[in-house]
Order: C-alpha cells, then structure tokens, then sequence
C-alpha cells in the first residue's frame, strides 16, 4: 500500500513537470513565474488552454478524462490534475 | 510587419482576422446603419477634468501615436496596413454631459470611425450630475480586439509606469506558400459544410434597413455567481464554465422563438484570445482565433445534453487543430480583392454569420482598477458587431460578478420576448429566477 501511494506521488510529480513544461512552452507568457501548486485561474488559464492541456495528457498517456471529472479541485493547480491523472493511470493499469 | 525594435512602429499590417473584420467593415457600412466598432465603458467613482485628463493622454507616446494612425488599404493584391501620419492633428476628447437620473443611452454606444481620415481610437468623458463620470472608449474592431482595448486602456491608465506593455506582434515566420494553401482550401471546405443552411436565427432579412440597435446588461452578484458554478458542475461542464454559458444562451434562445424542423442547427463561431496567458499584449491586432460550433436542434432540449455536445466539438476541434488551420485560411486570404472576399464571406449562408454571436472575455476585466488615479467601479463591453444575426451575447467577470451584456437588434426581440429570454437565461444559469438588470 505503501508501496503504491509512492509510486503513484513520483508518477504525480513527472506528470507535474511535464505539464509545467507543456505550459510554459505553449500557454504561459515567457517571464510569468508559477510552480505546480500556483493558482491555474491566477494564471489566466481559460476554458480553451483547460482543453489544450488535456489533450496534451492524452496524447502523453494515452488517457482520456472525461469532462464531467474535471471539476474545479481538479483543475485548481497542476499538482490537482497531475494526482488526478496518476490515479487514474493506476486504476487503469490495475 | 512592424519595424523591428520599435515599440510604435510606423507601419502596421493587418493581420487575417483584423482584415476580416475590416471587410464586415464595410458590408456594414453598405447594409446597415452601424458600424465595425467596439465599445468599453468605465464608470469612474469621482469626476474628471477634461483638461487634466487631456493634457495627461497628450503626454504618452502609445496614446499620441495610436491617434495618430491611419487606414491604408492601397489596392489589389497588397495589404492594408495602419501608417502613422506624423502631421494627423490629435483633437481633444469629446466631452458630453448625461442629463441627471438617466442612463447612458444606447445612442452614446456606438459610433462611426472612418478609419482612413480619423484615429481609430477614440474616448468620450461623460460628465454627470453625481459624484461619478463614465469613459466610453471606441475604437475600429480592424484595430484590436476585446481584450487589446483593455490592455490599451491599461497602457495608458496611469497606474503601472513600471508595467510594459508589448503594443505590437512580433514578425510571424510562415511556412511554405503552397502549404498554406493547402490548410486553407482544406479550412474553407470545413466552414462551408459546417454553416450549411438551413440555420436558426431570429434575424430576417426584411429588418436590414431598419435597424435599431439596443443593449440590456445583467450582472449577477458573487451569490449567484457561487450558485452558477454550481450549476455549472451539474449540468456536467466541469471546469469548462463558458461552455456551460452557451449551452444555456442557446437552449433559452430556442424557448423564446420555437424551433421548427426547417429551422436547421445553431451555429456560433466563438473568439478565442490566442495572447499567451499573462502577456503584456501586443495591444494591437485581433489575437484571435474560432472555434465554430454547430450545435444540432436535438440536444437542445435541455441544458447537461447541450453542454456535453459542446465540449465535446471544443475538443474534436482542438484535437484537428481547426484553430490554428483558421489563423492560416485567413492569413492566406489577406490578399483576395474585397469584392471577391465579401463574396466568399457571404455565400455559405447567404450573408448570415451565424445564429448569434457570443464571447466570454473571462476575468480580465478585473486588471481593470485606477484610470488616471481614479477608481473604476464598473467595466462593460458593448459588441460590436451587430450585422446579421443582429443578437451578441458577451459574458466578463469583474470583481467577482458575473456580466452578461446582450447587443440586439431591436425588430428582433419584443420587450417581452427580451424580458422573458433574460429571464430564462438568468433562470437556466443559476437555476432561480431573479437576477440583477441594468
């Protein structure tokens, strides 16, 4: 059990970074500081960069997250989404 | 392309979505009595001076060059472009008293910009008889977009010396020539099948000459705004709050007038801003981008059906990269003389741009705070554009409210249709029935 929450939070944390780079190349305006816990909605993100960003973990993972799963918690930072995601990825994988 | 290193270049091209709209420009000017021009207004908590506030704009760069600016649209196969005329007079802001207990009227919303002899860019002080004055900001819908006339209001506030602002996009590297031809014929043929007709509208045609253009804004307080995300994650949009607005703009639009059979699908082409999210600008060109949206008669029967249809082509349309391949079409199209543009802008559907026009312009609104050190307690965008449909529909977000502002043409909603559309819009947002009006 043990076992499986650390290895879901290192899958979490490589989601994170891939996500962050995904935003700083393709959403973020170059020189706007923000980490994986910063505010989603702070930065600006709208609706349309939500589904760039889920569409880019699709193309990643192979994962498709329905619209109706992500909801405002879900989406407030990268950390949330990126946990979201690696649960998923193991419940699929179980 | 703008002069590189320059922050006010003297010269300008139009990009594709600025020569569009350029081009709506005129099919305007031929059809209807109004104009291509935007509109933002700023209620100010106190008075202003005329003259302070003059000789304060007549001090910076952006205000005095972007006045200065000119239409050149030179000919056949090449490009228009916005030129600095260093002689242009800059004249003073237009000042206007509103008569004590009224409103702003919708008369004062709109205006006229011949943008070849005058400034694209105008503002109207507008003196009251309390202790507060309004801006109304107008500029050429060719010039800037929605958030553009933020960001140059901003620019030229007062309040963020410190703050740069980029007023102009960087050179754009194209690809291959036939490339783009390519991604634009394949563009075209999309647009064309996707706005087929028969389409629902409540415009008709034998309203064109008459045209009358009102506005009616309805702002929601932060109660309600909580009430409305609820709804929102109910009806299954998640996170995806726009979505959720124009599945609810189009099922009340379908309550008011009832849809019959050979009425056909509803088709909305939506706006999105391509500005990198926390950029400084540029201030100038349409930064954006659509996404159409053909939504079919049979999930219009409730709210969660239409919302998941609509996420569900945002996707679809992401997924195919139609965005960006627009960007493309309309850059390539750029240089097609006019008469054969506004003819290939028109025939899909016989000149009728969609069922209605909408816009989310999200929470920037609220960066919105100080104009010339005074407070800014209200900040509303009027759309611009009215030509058929003839009915806008414009969502912000300022200081924690939700606006909905609603252009219409007048022949086309009685007062209680308006009333009762409204009413089924507040109704199918937050899920009660009393709302705020203006």
């Amino acid at each position: 059990m043990a076992l499986s929450v650390s290895r879901n939070n290192h899958q979490a944390e490589a989601i994170a970074e891939k996500l962050c780079d995904f935003l700083r190349n393709h959403i973020i305006a170059p020189g706007v500081d923000f980490k994986s816990d910063t505010g989603l909605s702070h930065l600006g993100v709208d609706s349309f960069s939500l589904m760039e960003m889920i569409l880019f973990i699709e193309r990643c993972y192979g994962l498709i997250l329905p619209p109706e799963s992500l909801t405002t918690e879900t989406l407030a930072t990268v950390e949330s989404l990126s946990q979201f995601c690696a649960q998923q990825l193991s419940q699929t994988n179980a | 392309m703008p002069e590189p290193g320059s922050d006010f270049p003297e010269r300008v091209v139009l990009n594709g979505i600025d020569v569009f709209l350029l081009h709506l420009d005129a099919i305007m000017a031929k059809s209807v009595s109004y104009r291509n021009v935007c509109t933002l207004v700023l209620e100010i908590d106190s008075p202003i001076s005329a003259s302070e506030l003059n000789t304060f704009l007549l001090q910076q760069q952006g205000y005095r060059w972007i006045k200065q600016l000119r239409l050149n649209s030179p000919g056949l196969f090449t490009l228009p472009s916005w030129i600095r005329d260093p002689k242009a007079n800059i004249p003073d802001i237009e000042v206007r008293t509103l008569d004590q207990g009224m409103e702003l009227p919708s008369a004062w919303l709109t205006d006229t910009i011949e943008s070849e002899v005058e400034a694209p860019f105008k503002l109207v002080l507008v003196h009251t008889h309390e202790d507060k004055c309004f801006l109304i900001f107008f500029w050429h819908h060719a010039l800037m977009d929605a958030h553009g006339g933020e960001l140059l209001v901003k620019a030229i506030a007062g309040n963020n010396a410190n703050e740069t602002l980029s007023w102009v996009n960087e050179a754009v590297i194209e690809f291959p020539l036939l490339e783009r031809a390519k991604i634009a014929q394949e563009m075209k043929k999309f647009i064309y099948e996707v706005s087929s007709l028969p389409l629902f509208a409540l415009f008709n045609k034998k309203y064109q000459k008459r045209i009358q253009l009102d506005y009616k804004t309805v702002i929601f307080s932060k109660q309600q705004y909580v009430e409305i995300q609820k709804q929102a994650q109910t009806a299954g949009a998640g996170a995806m709050h726009s979505a959720f607005y124009l599945a609810v703009i189009a099922c009340a639009l379908t309550q008011v007038r009832e849809l019959e059979e050979s009425d056909g699908d509803i088709l909305v082409p939506v706006p999105q801003d391509r500005r990198l999210r926390g950029a400084k600008g540029p201030i100038l060109g349409n930064q954006v981008t659509f996404l159409f949206y053909r939504i079919p008669q049979k999930v219009l029967i409730a709210q969660d059906v239409c919302t998941a249809e609509i996420i569900r082509q945002m996707l679809a349309l992401i997924r195919s990269n139609r965005p960006q391949d627009y960007l493309t079409m309309m850059a390539f199209l750029r240089r097609v003389p006019g008469p054969l543009y506004r003819f290939l802008l028109k025939q899909p559907t016989s000149g009728l741009m969609g069922s209605f026009f909408y816009s989310d312009t999200g929470d920037s609104l609220d960066e919105l705070k100080y104009f010339f050190n005074k407070k800014i307690s209200l900040a509303i965008h009027y759309p611009p554009n009215i030509y058929p449909p003839g009915l806008t529909f414009v969502f912000s977000r300022t200081q924690q409210n939700l606006q909905l502002t609603i252009g219409y043409m007048r022949h086309l909603l009685k007062p209680e249709e308006l009333e009762y559309l409204i009413g089924r819009i507040s109704a199918g947002l937050t899920g009660e029935h009393s709302a705020a009006t203006l």
